[in-house]
């Protein structure tokens, strides 16, 4: 399954940061359980994909069903554009199936007594009118050939493109996602998300994704809302979201970029990636294509660094094996128990680095001083799907 | 008459259909397809043969006699005698003498009713659910002590038995009353030698000692008559006579018809036929000397 | 009427009989099932040992109390004479009434637990999809409790069948209306009648073995397709 290419990409022709909103969430709820109570008075503009990040139990999954509709007891209201979804006013109260809304859970929940194709008939059947048509969302998600299967019969991944077909067919205005890759493997869910993203980009559909991956949400949101103890924090983009939850008390902390494809460089198993089109330097990851005929699109590329990887020299590290390194500029450095977390800025990209407190104190390191930061092509994270060599 | 025919087949199709129709909806393979249409077919044969059997029976109203279960194979063998039988649609419903009462209480349409005891029918005329002096003792029962084991020649057996005998329960049944009071005159019911094992009725009685289950018991005689089986006959004097007794109930709509039946038992060749079978004549001397309300 | 054609009346109406009882029960047996899977109230034991009663009570004293209801003196009886002008008491109505309310945890038990079982998960990701709660019903719930609902079928058949003690106190023991098999059975086994009362019960227990038989057979086609497409 795993070396199934992926379809023709779109050419996106550029992905500026603040996307248009797509639509507008209007939450104003309360739900209490025994000992938890989710508590939520916010607005949020959708734009493509907004992420809902959150450690398990602090309510995220919850967010999805009241919005869905499948929480009986929530008391408040809520509305989706200018479709009142639930009033307090007038006690009124959308049913989920009339909500226009759609849902894959984290377990698929695909009907075991139907086949993939009638799963995805099931949503299809049920709307009014139908814009889409099932062989196109069929291969949309690449389940041409897996259609006259029986469900049970599937693998992880497939259940779940499965359960985005299906709801993509029943025409949603709006797509919740609850965890729905977090019981897949690094590859498959590579895959997935890279679907995903695409289906996103060629349907116009806003969708909220909740994950407790950080890395995961990196890939796939352009937005993030973050859940807490039964409270929302304000919305922010992808990157300063990530940012703000650096801290030197953090374990992991990250520098989160976007990053443009420039070319692939099979013979040195590395992939040249670029800040952007009037930015010269270059960050080099590991190769993210293996095969060799694909054309080279222009595609822009989320990636990840984690802060213990990245290290500060003095000088320009010219004769070292470690392939990436930038000339940057301390702009904060903070002390913690063992380690300092310092900030620098690399042609307005902020870099986040790790460093004993020893180093710091050797190499004198200060605010304003000019550095080079340097990390190696495999500390380069990215959830780009690989597609492996054709083994067939 | 066809019209209701017609209403009781295609209402019983609509709901078959329906049924079926149930089991059906979701897709079995061809093979148990093909045995849900057999089954169909074999319910609307069968339904089409009680159709059929159905518009027969309505010929006639139905005379409906309500009778107690161990009579009835008895009240068979005397109709059989019946004159005009031919042209009397006769249904015999058989139960046990209490069911009988407490459904001709709430309504039964029955229009004669033959109890085993006398107490029943005497309850029915208090409540006033009778056809005025239609209450009559239509035979006495009689019993015997009996063995499905070993052959009988005297009542002394039972003066050195320690094993299980078998009786109706004497509170209940009264061929057990008439048991205890047989073994109370023998002065064996005190010294309780013996382990008593009771049925609900004499039917279980008969069928404990004929499977051999129990070795001895007191059954009515006319059990063993019926289904020639030796037995010691326990002398009339030694129990109160089991007055049987027959009434036609209120509600009957064919009291001319009726009358006629019971009038047919109590003629002198049914009586005899009744001798026969076990039973006592209503007008037998030795059972007139006993009170006929022997329930008590 | 012939002994044998007295018999084969008996089996006919005891098939009507549990035919329609049968169908009865799954139409009021399903929604009460699915009530008492999904009602979280403590209230619920109270109901669900109401329809467990008739498996403890003896049928005779269930059979009593119906006939007690159904007598033209007693409200319910009035009420139904009324309604349809005839008597309900030693009817075939009254003998369907009386099955349903015997057979009734047969059909219920075997359905309420495939409820239970079934969980919420299909049916709101079926909700998702924009299906009402009826559609869910016949979309999923149905065809994922099958197997269940052919159980429940046989056995509310099967315990009618069988019956005896409430058919025989609100019967009345009436040809080609209210007497069954079980009854003639036992009136030819009071009458001495072994042949034909071996005759009826060999009748009875194959006819019965049968019946299951195809009914499991269903069940289990039904269920080694599931299994089949598991393990694929």
């Amino acid at each position: 399954m795993n070396n199934m290419p992926l379809p023709n990409k779109v050419n996106i022709l550029s992905e500026s940061d603040n996307k248009p909103s797509l639509a507008t969430l209007k939450l104003d709820f309360n739900l209490a359980f025994n000992s938890f109570e989710l508590s939520v008075k916010q607005t949020i503009d959708l734009t493509a994909i907004t992420g809902i990040y959150g450690d398990s139990g602090s309510g995220k999954s919850t967010l999805l069903r009241v919005i869905a509709g499948l929480e009986q007891r929530v008391t408040g209201n809520l509305s989706l554009n200018d479709t009142v979804l639930q009033s307090s006013s007038d006690k009124s109260v959308i049913k989920p199936e009339k909500r226009q809304i759609g849902l894959v859970f984290q377990d698929s929940r695909l009907f075991e007594h139907l086949n993939v194709y009638q799963n995805l008939a099931y949503g299809a059947k049920r709307q009014k009118s139908s814009k889409l048509n099932i062989e196109a969302v069929l291969a949309l998600t690449q389940l041409t050939s897996l259609q006259h299967q029986s469900v049970s019969g599937l693998s992880g991944g497939e259940k779940q493109r499965v359960a985005i077909a299906r709801a993509l067919l029943a025409e949603p205005k709006l797509l919740l996602l609850d965890e729905p890759f977090s019981a897949l493997d690094k590859t498959t869910k590579s895959q997935m998300l890279t679907i995903l993203k695409d289906i996103q980009r060629q349907l116009k559909l806003p969708m909220l994704y909740v994950s407790h991956s950080l890395s995961e949400l990196q890939y796939i949101a352009d937005q993030l809302v973050m859940v807490k103890a039964g409270e929302l924090s304000q919305s922010l983009g992808i990157h300063q979201a990530i940012h703000a939850l650096n801290s030197v008390a953090d374990s992991n902390p990250k520098t989160s970029l976007l990053l443009t494809i420039a070319e692939h460089l099979p013979e040195y198993g590395l992939t040249r990636l670029s800040f952007g089109m009037t930015d010269e330097s270059s960050i080099y990851s590991p190769l993210l294509q293996n095969s060799m005929s694909q054309q080279t699109m222009v595609q822009q590329l989320p990636c990840l660094i984690y802060a213990r990887d990245i290290s500060i020299s003095i000088t320009k590290p010219e004769h070292s094996s470690i392939v990436n390194h930038l000339p940057a500029t301390i702009s904060k450095i903070e002390y913690g128990k063992t380690s300092a977390l310092v900030t620098l800025t690399v042609n307005e990209q902020q870099f986040y680095a790790q460093i004993s407190l020893w180093s710091a104190k050797r190499m004198a390191l200060t605010q304003a001083l000019s550095v080079y930061i340097q990390f190696k092509a495999n500390a380069v994270h990215t959830y780009h799907y690989k597609e492996l060599v054709n083994n067939a | 008459m066809q019209a209701i025919v017609h209403v009781t087949l295609s209402r019983t199709l609509i709901l078959s259909s329906i049924y079926f129709s149930i089991v059906l909806m979701p897709k079995y393979t061809p093979k148990s397809r093909h045995l849900l249409n057999v089954l169909l077919l074999i319910m609307l044969a069968l339904q089409a043969s009680f159709t059929l059997a159905f518009e027969q029976q309505k010929q006639f109203k139905p005379l409906r006699i309500a009778v107690a279960a161990n009579f009835a194979p008895a009240l068979r063998i005397l109709l059989e005698d019946l004159p005009n039988k031919e042209h009397i649609n006769l249904q015999i419903i058989s139960a046990a003498t209490g069911t009988l009462y407490q459904q001709i209480k709430h309504g039964a349409p029955f229009d004669i009713f033959l109890s085993a005891d006398a107490a029943r029918p005497i309850l029915l005329e208090q409540e006033a659910l009778i056809i005025e002096k239609s209450r009559k003792t239509y035979a006495y029962g009689q019993i015997a002590l009996w063995s499905a084991t070993q052959k009988l020649t005297s009542l002394d057996v039972l003066n050195d038995y320690t094993g299980n005998l078998a009786m109706a329960n004497p509170d209940i049944a009264p061929y057990g009353k008439a048991a205890k009071q047989a073994l109370e005159y023998l002065s064996l019911w005190s010294q309780a030698k013996f382990q008593l094992i009771t049925g609900i009725n004499i039917s279980q009685t008969f069928q404990q000692v004929r499977s051999q289950a129990v070795p001895l018991g007191i059954v009515a005689y006319s059990q063993l008559k019926m289904n020639q089986y030796q037995g010691l006959l326990i002398p009339a004097e030694y129990y109160q006579g089991i007055s049987q007794q027959m009434v036609i109930i209120k509600t009957s709509q064919q009291l001319e018809l009726a009358q006629q039946i019971t009038d047919f038992i109590l003629q002198a060749s049914s009586q005899d036929k009744l001798e026969e079978l076990g039973y006592l004549a209503a007008n037998s001397p030795q059972a007139i000397r006993n009170p006929e309300t022997s329930h008590d | 009427m012939t002994e044998a054609s007295a018999d084969i009346l008996a089996l006919i109406t005891t098939l009507k009989m549990a035919a329609v009882t049968t169908i009865i029960l799954l139409i009021i047996g399903t929604p009460l099932a699915w009530y008492l899977a999904k009602w979280q109230s403590k209230k619920k034991v109270f109901f669900e040992a109401i329809v467990a009663l008739p498996l403890v009570l003896p049928p005779t004293v269930l059979g009593f109390y119906l006939l007690l209801a159904f007598s033209p003196t007693s409200l319910p009886g009035q009420i139904w004479q009324t309604a349809t002008g005839s008597q309900l008491a030693f009817s075939f109505s009254a003998i369907v009434i009386g099955s349903v309310l015997y057979s009734l945890p047969f059909v219920v038990q075997p359905l309420q637990k495939a409820f239970e079982q079934l969980g919420d998960q299909q049916l709101e990701a079926a909700a998702m999809l924009g299906a009402g709660p009826i559609d869910r019903f016949f979309s999923i719930v149905f065809p994922l409790t099958k197997a269940s609902f052919i159980t429940a079928t046989a056995l509310g058949f099967a315990h009618t069948v069988g019956e005896f003690g409430v058919v025989l106190m609100i019967g009345g023991n009436i040809p080609g209306e209210t007497r069954v098999l079980s009854i003639a059975l036992f009136d030819h086994v009071e009458a001495f009648n072994y042949a034909n009362a071996h005759l009826l019960s060999a009748g009875l227990l194959i006819a019965s073995l049968v019946l299951l038989s195809l009914v499991y057979l269903l069940g289990n086609n039904y269920n080694s397709k599931r299994v089949k497409a598991i393990n694929s």
